[in-house]
């Protein structure tokens, strides 16, 4: 299954809720992927099995994945966007 | 999820002026702490937070800002509520070069990350719904402001 990995500054806050958006646009679109909210110092080691990574704060490097903008899923503004790619990136 | 629970009278602030944002983090936090709702190092962690990863946030509608620290600094969880009477300069999250004008703050306190997951969702989407905007941009009153969001978010 695919992964998708969303993180955030401390995990506890923005990218559990970026996540569950996440999960459930995917469920709505019936894709089915595995999504983690993870804390941004853990980033690193647990992104390498991931195949899309939602970044909520701005990637310091690129790490050879679809990297969407978590903000949009969070503030809806162009989030439509952000969802296609996120759709893409799983196909 | 009935996150009522989270606001309080006392914890709601309207019309406040405040020099920047350390000033607002400053006196914030002392009502925080005298409550005993955060621990003494809440106030040096929720700067350092902020400056690391910001918490501004716009959309079309209004600017606000959500910060917050790790658990480890919260007691009980609350969300403390600010209403400025004149908008306190963030940087908006993810974007640290965008400049958010907050015109409301939300502190979140978070104790029980999984718990409370829906609380930012109801946030943001209150934050995206004209009629709250405005019932929080106008009720001057702390205890009816208590209770229009008590309600908000006790469904």
């Amino acid at each position: 299954m695919k992964r998708v990995i969303v993180a955030c500054g401390s995990g506890v806050a923005t990218s559990q809720t970026v996540a569950s958006k996440v999960k459930r646009i995917l469920s709505e679109k019936k894709i089915s992927a595995e999504v983690e909210a993870v804390d941004i110092k853990s980033l690193d080691h647990l992104i390498k099995n991931c195949d899309v990574y939602v970044a909520i704060t701005k990637p310091k490097k690129a790490y050879g994945i679809p990297t969407l903008n978590g903000i949009a899923f969070l503030t809806g503004m162009g989030m439509d966007a952000e969802v296609e790619k996120l759709i893409a990136a799983l196909k | 999820m009935n996150y009522s629970n989270l606001f309080q009278k006392d914890l709601i602030i309207l019309n406040a002026e405040y020099q920047d944002q350390n000033d607002l983090f400053n006196s914030t936090f002392k009502s925080l702490q005298d409550k005993g709702l955060v621990n003494a190092s809440y106030g040096t962690a929720l700067t350092e937070r902020e400056s690391l990863y910001p918490t501004g946030l716009a959309n079309e509608k209004i600017q606000f800002a959500i910060p917050h620290t790790e658990v480890t600094y919260v007691n009980r969880p609350f969300v403390q509520v600010v209403r400025l009477k004149k908008p306190v300069r963030f940087a908006h999250m993810g974007m640290s070069d965008q400049q958010v004008n907050a015109e409301i703050v939300f502190v979140l306190g978070i104790k029980d990350p999984k718990g409370q997951v829906g609380l930012l969702s109801e946030i943001m989407s209150c934050f995206n719904d004209q009629s709250f905007i405005d019932h929080v941009r106008t009720i001057n009153d702390s205890q009816q402001m208590e209770a229009y969001l008590k309600d908000k978010f006790g469904r």
